[in-house]
């Protein structure tokens, strides 16, 4: 695969900014800049947009910032059952947390030289973790491409990154943007569902 | 729409992500290159452990690989379950890696019982807490604060910690179980709980000195009496103890239940009773048994009169019993107690009443065996389990190989100082009408000092009326004395749902003040699922479950056992163990300015939670060298043994002659580490006698039972001591004033139950229109949270939990060969009749008099109009007139439940349709199965 820097630049920031957004909730200023991030998006004009704009018109910013805080934890973080679950053993293992899905991306993460911080408490596969691991991979790459006569790590790198985007970000990231949509009506996360499906569409 | 795959594209867009990604790693860290290796290479760990999935906490060995638990058997070291491992123990695995676990602390967000919350971190919600607690103790007193640990198991940390901070008010779910059933064995032997003789293997030491695991059975004859041992487990031998021993030794099995259970399918002989008649049939029995009794004659030698060496009162006992035989009783016109009256008042008949009473009075070994669901959950369980323990003692059966054995005293001790009791016994000064008092803490209990002066167990039963009136002292020094209830922390239970009618504990919970805010200003959760009273809660803190947490088994063997709960793996998410509950709370505490919280009795004394099961371990076994064959021959007989197995093996000890102590090496984490988590000492019978030289005789050896005489009591010394504390105080209780009682009766008394038209006269009028008793049972399968596991929640059981829901949706696992490991996660529609939900048991006449057939909805209403919505199951598994629940099957609302969720809008919760101001008169336990319905068609 040919990459421009510029194009590593950019994954490595949408992998940043997705892996921040599902880490934990987001702060007002935070959601600020993401709105205008997520709208620039799409067309000026298209319906997503519109409803966005029309929400926020309705309610004050202020107010629209902080039902997206409360339509954040109801989605992420209710307690009980999780309207959208952030692991990907729940979308294509067997349902449950810590298993073989999970050691296997375990067994990525130690490949490129990585492990989790909270071994064994928070399991490896939280959509966070996994687009932290592609934002520190493209991060590498990023930073090899701009040095010589590194080739055979750069390449290696790759495989890396395309080997975990298929066998692991591939598999699970359609269904969970697809459980978003199917859960909300709110436009933001409409836009983000979007946003992060195409991050990892071939 | 835009164009996705030009998303990466857009360069532009990818800077303006830039000022939003936090740079650097967070979840992830580089691994150094040992670590490396040894996370590569992996082998499997075993690790021995002690199960929670229900209350039989059996002894478990788990799997673990790369820091996961991968799988679940039985330990066979550990003789209470003897290495089996039921298919819901071995799901275990779907429980604590289930996505829908109390993964982080949580605040409420919206109001109580909206559900709404929000993340919240450790700092946070014990700030939330411990600013609240101080508060509430600074303006009402610790005393306004409950810490009710809910499950028995692992609660020492929550006691220890709340009984510092000042609060005597500190329970458990034992006080909603069955605690008038415990009442004739605490009475009379000091004890609890009664079970038969059928743990195998036993350690007994042979004749030759050494010990050999007995795999004998001994047992003749077991009568179940509303115990299903197959369903309802607690007492784990006890399910295949019975198969066996009918098997090996010809035991004969009687059953004892209005519906046709699963043990009862095992059984000899199935009685189907009338409900809430099992003291009549004892009653009967004890009679029959009396006037029956024949010294002489080898077919009618019933009584075994040695116990009268043993014991003490029965004159006194016999003369209240028989004073009974000459009056008449206005519902039968029938002298109480004769054949003829137990027939009419049990639905039993004659001849089969005498039948059991000779089988029982005549085979030896024997044991009479009362379960949850009988005394436990009337009225007048009390008379009843009185009378069990009288027959099982008479009769020669207590204590005796193949007979009846009180677990309660012959488990092995422990807790020790870790439980905090101690604390209990500092002083404390209220101010009572004006005048300063002092007295210890455990004097303001709201229990024992208020309105229920004889509940030894607690009473959860009463807590919304006390959330909304507050406690008044009636005994002991504070009498007088007045305090709000002010904060609820519950830990693991879910007594909105469970502790009598929910309805009562929503209103009390969600009452507000003139301002607005709720009359009680605290509730807390602790706990790893998320069950309804959690939704009612305004913090929420995630326990590690039970494979991430260390503890000790809570069980009931015949002789001392005990293992270790060891901590497998890791806790899970953000959740904590109970010690560093306990001890970040304390400090908090502390650091608010609590004085009666002090380091070195929190973090400063216990930094891991193996220094606080050592401290646990300490007393273990804290029984007596006493019975045959004696446990240890080489220590002094009727000493107390503390200490390892092999310690008290070797005679490493050291002997107190004054405190009658013989102490071994102290049990430890690490030694029973090193013998498969389990510590077993020998098994002995007839505990309660030792040989008199002199006279060539056995004499009592007054150290076991547990009574305050350690004789069997007929004569209540437990009753004339309470009776002391009432007399002194502001008067009898509400339940005593209910049965027109002064005192405390000093013996054998009787009393009719609630809500039953066939036995108390108060509800006769009620029979016509409300022709069904309403009773309930366990579906072990589905017993507190677990049917959030989708396979137990698809496993039917005995008519109340069966395969007829409505058709719905739900997510669940799906195959898709496609998909990496063959399932994916998908919405899938179920049929109707493919999952379990909770239905109503009716017998086929009644349903045909009904025009019902299995699956029809009908609506339930009991006399107080109080109404829930099932569907029927009809069988003939039960007896005509009675109608059956599950416990906890239907009406659930928390989203935590998966697909029981579902279906509770025309599922049933049988506490709705209890009598919450029926609370038995002198424990306060809700009486779950006194009530009468009305049913018809929908
Ligand atoms: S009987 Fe109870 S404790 Fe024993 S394995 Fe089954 S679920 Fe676990």
């Amino acid at each position: 695969m040919d990459l421009s820097i510029q194009d590593l630049k950019a994954q490595t920031n949408f992998y940043n900014f997705f892996s921040t957004f599902f880490r934990e909730k987001p702060s007002d200023e935070w959601l600020k800049f993401a709105l205008e991030l997520v709208t620039s998006w799409d067309e000026t004009s298209s319906p997503l947009n519109q409803q966005l704009l029309e929400n926020v018109q309705k309610s004050g910013l202020d107010n629209y910032l902080n039902s997206l805080t409360q339509e954040y934890e109801r989605l992420f973080f209710a307690p009980g059952h999780v309207p959208v679950n952030l692991y990907e053993s729940v979308y294509c293992g067997s349902g449950l947390l810590m298993q073989e899905t999970t050691i296997n991306v375990r067994q990525h993460y130690l490949r490129a030289g990585l492990v989790v911080k909270s071994l064994y408490s928070i399991p490896d596969d939280h959509v966070s973790t996994e687009l932290e691991f592609m934002q520190f991979l493209s991060q590498r790459i990023l930073e090899l491409v701009q040095q010589d006569g590194v080739e055979e790590d750069i390449k290696e790198i790759m495989v890396w990154r395309s080997e975990f985007i298929s066998e692991h970000l591939q598999q699970w990231i359609p269904t969970l943007a697809e459980t978003m949509r199917a859960n909300s009506t709110e436009p933001f996360f409409l836009l983000i569902s979007i946003g992060l499906e195409s991050l990892v569409e071939e | 729409m835009m164009n996705r795959r030009s998303f990466l594209k857009w360069t532009g867009a990818g800077a303006a992500a830039a000022t939003l990604g936090t740079a650097g790693l967070f979840q992830l860290r580089p691994v150094n290159a040992d670590e490396l290796e040894s996370l590569k290479n992996q082998g499997i760990d075993i690790k021995y452990t002690a199960d929670v999935m229900c209350p039989s906490e059996c002894g478990l060995e788990m799997w673990v690989k790369d820091g996961r638990l991968t799988k679940i058997y039985g330990n066979k070291a550990v003789p209470f379950n003897d290495g089996t491992c039921c298919a819901k123990g071995a799901s275990g695995i779907q429980l604590v890696y289930s996505p829908d676990r109390i993964k982080y602390p949580m605040i409420r967000e919206g109001e109580r019982g909206e559900g709404k919350f929000r993340k919240a971190t450790w700092d946070e919600a014990i700030d939330y807490i411990g600013k609240k607690l101080t508060k509430i103790k600074k303006e009402h007193g610790a005393e306004s604060v409950i810490m009710d640990a809910g499950d028995v198991t692992d609660r020492d940390q929550y006691w220890r910690l709340f009984f510092a901070f000042g609060t005597p008010n500190v329970f458990e779910h034992g006080s909603i179980c069955d605690t008038p059933r415990r009442h004739g064995p605490k009475l009379m032997l000091g004890g609890k709980r009664i079970e038969p003789d059928l743990m195998r293997p036993v350690l007994v030491r042979q004749p030759d000195g050494s010990l050999k695991k007995d795999m004998t059975y001994k047992n003749k004859l077991i009568i179940y009496v509303g115990w299903n041992p197959f369903v309802a487990t607690r007492i784990n031998y006890e399910s295949r103890g019975t198969l066996a021993a009918k098997v090996d030794n010809g035991c004969k099995i009687v059953v004892v239940d209005p519906s046709l259970t699963n043990t009862a399918s095992q059984a000899d002989l199935w009685l189907p009773i009338r409900p809430g008649t099992d003291g009549e049939l004892f009653a009967g029995m004890l009679r029959y048994i009396l006037e029956n009794d024949n010294p002489n004659s080898l077919d009618r030698r019933y009584i075994d009169w040695g116990f009268k060496k043993y014991s003490e009162g029965w004159d006194e006992y016999l003369d209240a019993f028989k004073s009974w035989w000459t009056k008449t009783d206005p519902m039968t016109n029938l002298p109480y107690f004769s054949v003829e009256w137990t027939a009419v008042r049990t639905g039993i008949s004659k001849e089969q009443i005498i039948e059991l009473s000779h089988m029982f009075g005549s085979t030896k070994p024997a044991a009479l065996v009362c379960g949850m669901q009988s005394p436990g959950h009337h009225y007048n369980g009390y008379v009843a389990s009185i009378l069990m323990t009288t027959l099982n003692v008479i009769t020669g059966n207590f204590d005796v190989p193949g007979g009846a054995i009180d677990t309660e005293i012959t488990k092995s001790d422990k807790g020790g100082s870790a439980t905090g009791k101690d604390f209990k016994k500092k002083k404390v000064k209220r101010t009572v009408n004006g005048t300063e008092v002092e007295g210890e803490i455990e004097k303001l209990h709201m229990d024992s000092y208020g309105d229920w002066p004889v509940a030894w167990d607690d009473v959860i039963g009463d807590f919304p009326k006390l959330f909304k009136e507050g406690v008044s002292l009636k005994y002991g020094n504070f009498k007088g004395y007045k305090y709000p209830i002010k904060a609820y922390i519950q830990r693991t239970g879910n007594a909105v749902l469970t502790g009598s009618a929910p309805y009562r504990w929503i209103e009390a919970i969600t009452a507000k003040d003139s301002s607005g805010e709720y009359k009680l200003p605290l509730m807390v959760t602790v706990d790893t699922l998320y069950l309804e009273s959690a939704v009612y809660s305004d913090v929420i803190l995630p326990e590690a479950s039970y494979a991430e947490r260390m503890s000790l088994s809570d069980i009931y063997p015949s002789h001392p056992v005990l293992y270790l709960r060891d901590q497998v793996i890791k806790p899970l998410h953000e959740s904590k163990t109970p010690t560093d509950i306990m001890n970040l709370l304390a400090k908090k505490l502390y650091d608010l300015g609590d004085k009666d919280i002090q380091p070195n009795d929190f973090w400063g004394k216990y930094k891991s939670q193996e220094d606080f099961v050592n401290e646990m371990l300490k007393p273990a076994p804290g029984r007596y060298n006493v019975g045959q064959p004696l446990p240890y021959p080489k220590l002094p007989e009727g000493y107390k043994l503390i200490g390892t197995p092999d310690s008290l093996e070797s005679g490493q000890v050291t002997i107190d002659n004054e405190k009658k102590e013989a102490k071994g090496v102290p049990v430890t984490v690490e030694w029973l580490r090193k013998n498969k988590g389990v510590a077993v000492w020998p098994m002995s019978w007839y505990r309660y006698r030792k040989s008199d030289a002199t006279n060539g005789e056995y004499v009592a050896n007054k150290v076991f039972p547990n009574t305050k005489s350690k004789l069997v009591e007929f004569k209540f010394s437990m009753y004339a001591d309470l009776d002391k504390k009432i007399q002194e105080g502001l008067g009898v209780s509400s339940g005593m004033k209910e049965l027109g009682w002064e005192h405390l009766p000093s013996t054998f008394y009787w009393f009719e139950t609630n809500w039953n038209p066939n036995t108390n006269p108060k509800y006769k009028k009620y029979a016509n229109e409300y022709p069904f008793q309403l009773i309930v049972g366990r579906v072990h399968q589905a017993m507190s949270g677990t049917q959030m596991i989708p396979w137990l929640a698809q496993t039917p059981c005995e008519g109340i939990y069966m395969p007829l829901n409505n058709a719905f949706e739900h997510e669940i696992l799906d195959a898709n060969p496609a998909k990496k490991e063959g399932f994916e996660l998908k919405v899938k529609k179920f049929k109707a009749n493919t999952w379990c939900v909770g239905t109503l048991l009716m017998h086929s006449q009644d349903a045909a008099k009904l025009g019902l057939k299995t699956g029809d909805m009908i609506e339930i209403e009991n006399p107080l109009k109080r109404s829930v919505k099932s569907k029927v199951f009809v069988s003939e598994g039960i007896r005509p007139g009675v109608v059956k629940m599950g416990f906890g099957t239907g009406g659930r609302f928390s989203p935590g439940l998966g697909g029981t969720y579902k279906q509770k809008d025309y599922t049933p919760s049988h506490n709705m349709l209890v009598d919450p101001d029926s609370l038995s008169p002198l424990m306060g336990m809700p009486t779950y199965a006194d009530m009468i319905v009305k049913i018809k068609k929908l």
